[in-house]
């Protein structure tokens, strides 16, 4: 093949660009493959199996075969298309899927022994008896097949997501789209029109076709501008519509900068990913030329007969010196046409029908063509180049470009996939759109009007007067018989009609079966080119028509998504949102190690100067039980429980008795799930005769308060109850230790805090300097302790102030590491315990079991809630003075380590320095009757196993004097 | 810093005076508006008309009762956030108390929620584009009018959106995730610009 640029468009701006390694020049508004067309580049990369040579067969992102890496420069873009990929000042892509070269490619003796790269080869071959085998050969499959090589290096661009609402969104701006685009933009309506080229215009750019006593080409130039003039109309180039979902949304992506060599300004987005809501949706997406099958019709040289024409009228590049046209119907004698205009000669035409519509003939007429009637291409001549053609009378023509028109497949995608069924038209010979289920129409070539008239009048631009153009006038041949070459179905996953019969041999006769046994129409190209032969050679082998072999269904996305743009925003930071306590600074800056709790984010331990994790948190629990510490525990949910009725909900909600807490006062409550197993914890608070605090934990505080909602809601409306999250509305810290009162006392004014004026689970209003606070006597610690609360703007300087405060009582703060020491010690329960399987009774809270009714009483009574044998929360102590891993299973006899049966498994583990032991908590089968013995806890993922022995879970002051001072 | 012990969760994150890419054609304003006072009022069930009735006469609150809508008075300004609850939200003074003495037990509750939320006002010629981003709402004026409000949620954060004019937003998220907001929202914001004040 050698391609050239007609003179033409030398005018044009010149773009300097790399393919593997060489410098090439081509102009502004190339495509990649265009400008390696213009620059005679035959060879783009090598086929996925066999590593057959293979060059550009379209022009536009059907193409199966010129997938290339685009290289930037320590990143790599695997599989962007030449046909679609606009060139750039300094745009570098090299070929995939070949070493060293893709001129000398090594893996291409794969070609040599293709006849035992049958469809299924890999799952015959390389299966073997276990998974050993599969995975030794893997690794060498990937590597000498695959699309490509993907980036290790992080993605530096800037994607985003951007929600487009409209009434009336067009896919595709071709005739029929700009045309719908025009009418309804002059009702008035929201009007978005997106187009994935970055032309608009579709097979109107570049044509001479008549339109109104002007050249289509100008014609639609003329309705675009128009177009722009609408403050209601957006129009979305470089824009695929790749999704089309539930309730008229569809996705697309928008190539914002890929054409650009350096982004306009910095901060320049690389490409938008779009969520369309149209009230309509005018699908207007064109159809898509399919090739006819012969022998090794993917020799580089072989393409679309359309795509020739494109690269002539949109590029002004012909792709090569001696053009052969192959075709079955007349659409291609416009393109021929249309080349004649531009004096580029077209050696032959090898037409399949025996006679000549007028159209044709005034074509073959005016441009003197060559045709022979009744012919067909047996076979493709050539390697990295198409040589010839064999004709089917025997005779050999030498041609560098095989235009090949097999008809024209509507691209039915996006009806498809929102649910419509294909429906064969045999007069097309292809599949038209079925029953939409949504508020859709499709119009123009993807309905089967061919005609520009029609597709203009469907667009609703009816009046215009438009040059005759060809029918269809196919020929139903799809395939030609050879003897010699592999005939391709699907280019990009090398599938032969070959591949086609095994499969239906070995019994794969649905379309869905042969699609995975063959690969056929996967991969990022998803067959365009190749479904509907497919269908054709299985109908053929069933010997069944091609409406009942059926067809498969097409689902998003349409052409490949960049993971980058599916990402939008949402890398590093942007991940997911973090909540930050208004103490978050004050943590940071005195060496606090973050932990992630939820979206929280809280301090872990307060690390010192050599210190590691385990060092800081015994510290810091030594420090609460010896003098005082504190902790930020902001992150508990808090919920307003407001109303007359709030009481009986209280009530109704808690296993334990509500009614009689008087205001001031705090009462412990445990809350059940419907099906009997707990819920959540906290403390509830009394602040007002009919209002309430609840707290929760802080991984429940939005599931508390839904189910909370929903009980008011749906089961007990008729209670004047509200609920509202004060989460954020409140900081609060824990004071904790022997001198937690003192440094209380020293800080608040308005309090006495004394033991008789502020009894345990009593709570009360004061104030911290300026800021008011309230103070609760609780203790998760199992000291003297208390939690003080206030307007959470107010966070920072309450905490700091109580910070300084203590400073005399060598105050230390502490996170959760320590937090979680000091709870274990006492064998008090939280998220790892409350797992949604334990019981009231499983975690040694039968106290709290009230005689009333409450949510989730009746079903937890059930035989399986209440058996003996169920996992018991125990305390574990380690015999071995070694740490207890969390997860560990627990077995009898050390001999059941690695194979034993679980007798339960630890929940949560320390080190206690109260203690001078390695604890744990554990929830052991029917544990509480196995206090002082030894048993084993096993995690057989790391070889590790100890001797612990069961123990009561409340390790430490387990009658609570200490918080009772 | 709101003052001395009362601190933002965007203090030394949201600087003002920054301007990266501005383009008083196409970017935004980005400002923190420090609340002094916000109620959420929710009224019981069957009681939405006495309520309304109530704002309207003691309010002089013009319009039918209409969900979504925003009442400015002088001092503070009312939201109607969903069916039968409303925040009621003042930049200047306290209205706790006061709301108190005018909403009677039998017809509403009252939560104070002034330390719950962070505030921020998004306006110029490029907000449309920036809240499109993150918000799956119709920004259309016809969809949603000025002096209305919508919940919605962005980035996986709930937020309050009040439509104070055409290209003036303000935007109430839960104050704890105040960072990660203003993070999203000068990424957002990136490609047409901003400036913060």
């Amino acid at each position: 093949m050698s391609g050239y640029r007609l003179t033409s468009d030398t005018g044009a701006t010149p773009v300097s660009f790399k393919f593997n390694g060489k410098t090439y020049r081509g102009v502004q508004g190339d495509t990649l493959a265009s400008a390696l067309l213009a620059n005679g580049v035959t060879l783009v990369g090598r086929s996925f199996k066999y590593h057959r040579p293979r060059g550009i067969f379209s022009a536009g992102s059907e193409e199966p075969n010129a997938a290339v890496n685009v290289v930037r420069g320590d990143e790599l873009e695997p599989n962007t298309l030449a046909t679609t990929l606009e060139i750039y000042n300094g745009l570098e892509a090299k070929s995939q899927n070949c070493w060293p070269s893709v001129d000398f490619d090594v893996n291409a003796i794969n070609s040599l022994l293709s006849p035992i790269f049958v469809a299924g080869f890999y799952y015959k071959t390389f299966m073997g008896t276990s998974n050993k085998h599969w995975m030794f050969f893997e690794k060498h499959i990937r590597k000498a097949a695959g699309m490509g090589e993907a980036s290790v290096t992080a993605d530096s661009s800037r994607y985003e997501k951007q929600n487009v609402f409209c009434d009336v969104l067009i896919v595709g701006a071709g005739p029929a789209g700009i045309s719908a685009a025009l009418t309804q933009a002059a009702t008035g309506a929201r009007v978005v029109l997106a187009d994935e080229n970055a032309q608009m215009g579709g097979a109107l750019i570049g044509s001479t076709q008549e339109i109104a006593g002007q050249n289509g080409d100008g014609w639609v130039r003329e309705q675009l501008e128009k177009l722009k003039t609408f403050d209601n109309v957006t129009l979305l180039p470089r824009t695929t519509v790749y999704g089309y979902y539930d309730n008229n949304t569809l996705g697309a992506v928008e190539r914002v900068s890929d054409h650009l060599a350096t982004p306009e300004a910095k901060g320049k987005i690389r490409q938008r990913h779009l969520v369309l809501k149209s009230k309509k949706v005018i699908l207007a997406t064109g159809a898509l030329e399919r090739p006819i099958l012969f022998g090794d019709n993917d020799r580089p040289g072989v393409m679309l007969a359309s795509a020739v024409g494109k690269y002539v009228k949109r590029y002004g590049v012909v792709p090569g010196r001696e053009i052969v046209i192959f075709t079955n119907n007349d659409s291609v004698y416009q393109e021929i046409a249309e080349l004649g205009a531009r004096n580029v000669p077209i050696k032959a035409v090898i037409d399949l029908r025996d006679t000549l519509s007028d159209y044709a003939a005034a074509v073959k007429e005016k441009y003197n063509l060559r045709i022979y009637h009744n012919a067909a291409v047996v076979r493709a001549v050539g390697g990295k180049a198409l040589k010839s053609v064999i004709l089917n009378n025997g005779e050999t023509l030498s041609c560098d470009v095989l235009g090949v028109s097999g008809g024209w497949t509507p691209t039915i995608h996006l009806q498809s996939q929102q649910g419509d069924k294909p429906v064969y038209d045999e007069k097309i010979c292809s599949f038209l759109p079925g029953v939409g289920h949504q508020d859709y129409v499709s119009i123009g070539a993807c309905k089967g009007s061919f005609d520009l008239s029609a597709c203009l009048s469907e667009g609703g631009l009816a009046e215009v007067r438009v040059e005759d153009g060809p029918s269809l006038n196919i020929l139903p041949v799809f395939d030609i018989e050879t003897t010699k070459g592999k005939k391709f179905v699907d280019l990009q996953h090398d599938v032969k009609t070959s591949d086609i019969k095994l499969a239906k041999q070995e019994g794969f006769l649905s379309v869905e079966h042969l699609k995975r046994y063959t690969t056929l129409g996967m991969a990022n190209d998803q067959g365009k080119t190749a479904n509907v032969n497919a269908l054709v050679v299985m109908s053929k082998e069933r010997q069944l028509p091609i409406t009942e072999v059926g067809t498969t269904r097409f689902r998003p996305p349409y052409a490949p998504v960049s993971i980058g743009a599916l990402s939008g925003g949402e890398y590093g930071e942007h991940f997911r949102p973090t909540r930050r306590t208004p103490m978050h600074e004050w943590h940071l800056d005195h060496g606090a190690e973050m932990i992630n709790a939820g979206a929280w984010v809280r301090p872990r331990v307060y690390k010192k100067a050599g210190e590691t994790v385990t060092d800081a948190y015994i510290r810091e629990a030594a420090a609460v039980r010896e003098s005082v510490g504190m902790v930020d525990v902001t992150s508990l949910g808090k919920i307003e429980v407001i109303g007359p009725d709030a009481p009986e909900f209280l009530n109704r909600v808690y296993t334990n008795a509500w009614l009689k807490l008087p205001v001031g006062k705090a009462r412990y409550g445990v809350m059940l799930r419907e099906d009997g197993h707990v819920f959540d914890d906290g403390t509830t608070w009394r602040l007002e005769e009919n209002r309430f605090l609840m707290t929760t934990t802080t991984a429940n505080a939005a599931n508390v308060l839904t189910h909370l909602e929903f009980l008011l809601d749906v089961i007990w409306p008729e209670l004047k109850v509200k609920v509202v999250s004060v989460t954020e509305q409140w900081a609060g810290l824990a004071i904790a230790g022997p001198n937690s009162r003192a440094v209380l006392a020293k800080a608040l004014h308005d309090v006495d805090m004394s033991n008789e004026a502020f009894p345990f689970m009593a709570v009360q209003d004061a104030k911290l300097g300026d800021i008011p606070v309230k103070v609760a006597r609780l203790s998760f610690s199992g000291e003297l302790a208390y939690e003080v609360w206030c307007p959470s703007h107010y966070g920072y300087a309450m905490w700091d102030q109580l910070y300084q405060a203590g400073q005399d009582f060598n105050i230390t703060p502490y996170g959760t590491e320590a937090l979680g020491t000091l709870r274990i010690e006492k064998g008090h329960i939280s998220g790892p315990e409350l797992d949604g399987r334990t019981t009231v009774d499983d975690l040694d809270l039968g106290w709290a079991w009230g005689k009333k009714d409450f949510v989730g009483k009746p079903l937890a009574g059930r035989d399986g809630m209440v058996d003996e044998d169920r996992l018991k929360l125990v305390g574990l102590v380690s015999k071995e003075e070694k740490a207890i891993r969390p997860g560990s299973q627990i077995v009898l006899s050390n001999a059941e380590t690695t194979l034993g049966v679980s007798q339960g498994h630890v929940t949560s583990t320390t080190y206690s320095p109260a203690l001078g032991k390695y604890i744990a908590l554990a929830l052991v089968k029917n544990g509480r009757n196995k206090i002082g013995e030894t048993v084993y806890a096993t995690y057989p993922l790391k070889n590790e196993s100890q001797a612990v022995e069961i123990v009561k879970p409340h390790f430490f002051d387990p009658d609570g004097s200490r918080m009772h001072v | 810093m709101y003052n001395e012990i009362s601190i933002s969760p965007l203090q030394g994150v949201l600087n003002a005076g920054l301007e990266v890419f501005y383009d008083a054609e196409k970017s935004v304003d980005l400002k923190e508006l420090a609340v002094t006072s916000i109620v959420q009022i929710d009224c019981w069930h069957g009681k939405e008309a006495d309520l309304f009735a109530m704002f309207k006469e003691k309010l002089q609150i013009e319009g039918a009762m209409e969900n979504g809508s925003v009442w400015q008075m002088a001092d503070f300004f009312v939201m109607n956030t969903s069916p039968g609850s409303y925040m009621a939200v003042s930049y200047t003074v306290g209205i706790w108390d006061y709301l108190k003495d005018l909403i009677s037990d039998d017809i509403a509750v009252m939560t104070d929620l002034s330390h719950s939320r962070s505030v921020l006002s998004v306006s110029g010629a490029g907000v449309l584009d920036v809240l499109s981003k993150g918000m799956n709402i119709d920004l259309d004026e016809t969809v949603f009018p000025i002096n209305h409000v919508k919940q919605t949620s962005i980035a996986h954060m709930g937020v309050t959106c009040y439509r104070a004019d055409k290209d003036d937003f303000k935007l109430f998220v839960f104050r704890g995730f105040a960072q990660s907001f203003y993070q999203w929202l000068t990424h957002s914001a990136h490609d047409v610009g901003y400036r913060t004040s």
